[in-house]
């Protein structure tokens, strides 16, 4: 596991993000509600606005387990493969004022992230949004 | 689907991960068959463009084409109701009960 100045290094800033049919289909599958779907635009409006990165700390096995083990819960749900594989997470207003968290992964050419999936925040989501810049 | 919960915000690392160099574009994935690829390939051969520029251009004209091809109508509903759709320069209106009052006359 390196930290995260390697993996910039390694596959440079969030510059643009890809799509492909496969992520829409999976956006379509996932919103239970018209009102709960997220598009693509949307996404892109994020990456646009004032988008805030962080670290996915459920990025790692050892995270996930952890976490349910310290709150009591049985640990037999599996992870979604996605949130094992997404090291950052970019979450941001959209312009009709919604929050989105969008989970990336490099997609290969330098300075490309691929969303994994993409949801309206949760309130953690928010207040870490909100929190404003940290003292790295 | 409740997988938002699997995602646990680590640290805050905005300054390494903003780009300076946002572009406002995104990399699109689709699935082509090898006659089309060849075509769009050739298209770019002979026009000097990069296959993307060949597929941004076919797709605004794509859109071009599509909102032409959409009719307005305008429907005339007495009551004072007024319903219209489409692109304005394809105007088709249609008057429902126009002829007995004035005040309804098509837009």
């Amino acid at each position: 596991m390196f930290g995260f100045a390697e993996l910039f290094e390694m596959f440079g800033s969030v510059a643009e993000l890809a799509f492909s049919d496969g992520f829409r289909e999976h956006l379509l599958e996932r919103a239970t509600f018209d009102k709960h779907r997220v598009t693509l635009a949307e996404i892109l409006q994020v990456h646009q606005g004032k988008p805030r990165y962080f670290l996915n700390e459920g990025s790692t096995p050892s995270a996930s387990s952890r976490s349910s083990t310290e709150q009591g819960r049985p640990t037999e749900k599996a992870q979604p493969a996605e949130s094992c594989r997404a090291p950052i997470v970019m979450v941001g207003p959209m312009d009709a004022g919604r929050m989105l968290t969008v989970p990336l992964v490099p997609a290969g050419p330098y300075g490309v992230w691929r969303p994994v999936t993409a949801f309206q925040s949760n309130t953690h989501h928010k207040t870490r949004y909100l929190e404003g810049p940290s003292d790295e | 689907m409740n997988d938002e919960h699997d995602y646990v915000l680590g640290q805050d690392v905005t300054k390494a991960a903003e780009s300076k160099n946002r572009s406002g574009s995104v990399m699109l994935s689709v699935r082509l068959s090898a006659d089309e690829l060849a075509a769009i390939e050739a298209m770019a051969d002979a026009s000097g463009k990069t296959l993307s520029q060949v597929v941004r251009e076919a797709v605004r004209n794509c859109l071009q084409v599509a909102e032409k091809a959409q009719p307005v109508m305008t429907i005339s509903v007495s009551g004072g109701m007024t319903m219209r759709t489409g692109a304005p320069r394809q105007a088709i209106t249609v008057g429902y009960g126009v002829a007995r009052n004035p005040d309804l006359a098509p837009v």
